[in-house]
């Protein structure tokens, strides 16, 4: 097996940390801190890690973590809890989804339920399976589907309400 | 299973990734793809839930693509790089002949190292040691000492052979003492004061204001005696400069202007 240096590591998966951390925390400045902080506990303890292939989910499940003990002492601001979504699935068309930019997405993400927003990220981030989602967010892939249930739902359906243009597209049941 | 129930499987398929052999998957995909059917069995294909599916997929990639466009700082894999000053670790074991090229490579670092300290005298650069001082007031931490009195705060300092041989602004001195941590930077000790201006705090926030003191040899490439560097680090406005063999980082959770009252 090859050897795997930091700066390979770093090289390999700054990218993809950033834009996790920036789809939690949403400020350049706080998804800085996050994806730095991380990378300062690999260089501290990755060595402890034998195998290179849990590289990956060792960061990000790191991240997570320091996401959540920074969470702990701050207040949030208020938001207005979504509803749960209805039965019917909400669904955007991809004319709607090509209209949208990025900043809006995240927008959207970030009026998501705390608690489903960093399952949603990882999802479309694509950068893991399941049972790597569940590993980074200490759930069992059962919760980590519930979670991105409802919160793609929320999602969807913040997208569907703040798009000028949109139209909704609603599960037909025949 | 009816088609809802299909639709609600398949709202969590990523296409073009391994979900395509998740086993959770197989039957709606079976339902959602045309394909032909086997000798003997009858297609499953739904065209409806098919139309659905192809959407989805669509809607799917377009959502996705606004995430990857989320911009990288330019200029971050360096900062991570150089925040980190430790060698390179190897996280699974070398091969004979990696271990002679390790060896070989070793030795030139070595050289080179050598050189380097001869040359700069060992000392680290400045704008690491800033990023390092204002994480640090960011992170979670617990004061050594909690106290509103400059001479016991001096007092426990002196104790950790922290520096206490600095001269406050005149700003900073009409700003509350909280207390104070002895740190350490590359091996040398570093005093960091914490103060309240007065001012509303942030949320869950004790201190709004705090001061780094470190030999002034101990950092590369420190400021000059006047006047202070402003910058800002992260969320912390700083103001850096040298005077009397120390540097100092004043860090405020404010802007500029809130940040100049105090030097």
């Amino acid at each position: 097996m090859e050897s795997v240096s930091f700066e390979s590591v770093v090289e390999q998966y700054y990218e993809p940390l950033y834009r996790f951390a920036f789809s939690l925390a949403r400020t350049e400045a706080d998804a800085c801190d996050l994806t730095q902080q991380t990378f300062y506990v690999w260089a501290t303890k990755g060595h402890q890690l034998r195998d290179k292939n849990s590289a990956k989910t060792w960061l990000f499940t790191t991240l997570h973590r320091v996401f959540l003990q920074g969470r702990r002492r701050e207040t949030r601001f208020p938001h207005d809890p979504l509803n749960e979504t209805d039965d019917q699935l909400p669904f955007i068309c991809p004319v709607m989804a090509n209209e949208l930019d990025w900043e809006q997405v995240l927008d959207a993400l970030g009026r998501v339920d705390e608690n489903y927003q960093a399952a949603v990220a990882l999802f479309y981030l694509q950068e893991c399976s399941y049972r790597e989602i569940a590993e980074i967010l200490e759930v069992p892939i059962g919760t980590v589907k519930s979670r991105l249930a409802r919160g793609l739902g929320q999602l969807k359906k913040i997208l569907i309400q703040t798009s000028p243009s949109s139209r909704i597209g609603k599960a037909q049941h025949e | 299973m009816n088609k809802e129930d299909f639709r609600k499987i398949l709202a969590l398929y990523r296409p073009g990734t391994a979900d395509r052999a998740d086993p959770g998957f197989k039957e709606a995909l079976e339902r959602a793809n045309p394909s032909p059917a086997p000798s003997g069995r009858q297609d499953k294909f739904d065209r409806e839930l098919g139309r659905w599916f192809q959407e989805h997929c669509s809607s799917h990639l377009s959502i996705r693509s606004k995430f990857l466009q989320i911009p990288v700082p330019p200029g971050l894999k360096d900062q991570i790089l150089a925040e980190v000053r430790t060698p390179a670790r190897n996280v699974i074991p070398f091969r004979p002949m990696d271990l002679l090229r390790a060896a070989a490579i070793l030795v030139l670092c070595l050289g080179l190292a050598a050189l380097f300290w001869r040359t700069h005298g060992g000392k680290d650069d400045f704008n690491t040691y800033r990023g390092r001082m204002a994480r640090t007031a960011m992170q979670p931490y617990v004061m050594d000492l909690q106290s509103h009195d400059l001479p016991s705060i001096n007092a426990f300092l002196a104790g950790r052979k922290a520096p206490t041989d600095y001269v406050l602004p005149a700003g900073v001195l009409k700003a509350q003492p909280l207390g104070c941590a002895a740190l350490k930077w590359q091996g040398q000790p570093v005093s960091m004061i914490c103060f309240r201006s007065g001012q509303p705090l942030p949320a869950g926030g004790q201190t709004d204001l705090w001061l780094f003191i470190v030999d002034q040899s101990s950092v590369r490439n420190g400021p000059s005696a006047r006047p202070p560097i402003v910058a800002r680090v992260s969320k912390l406005m700083t103001a850096a400069w040298t005077q009397g063999g120390k540097t100092y980082v004043l860090a405020a959770a404010g802007d500029e202007e809130f940040l100049r009252k105090y030097f």
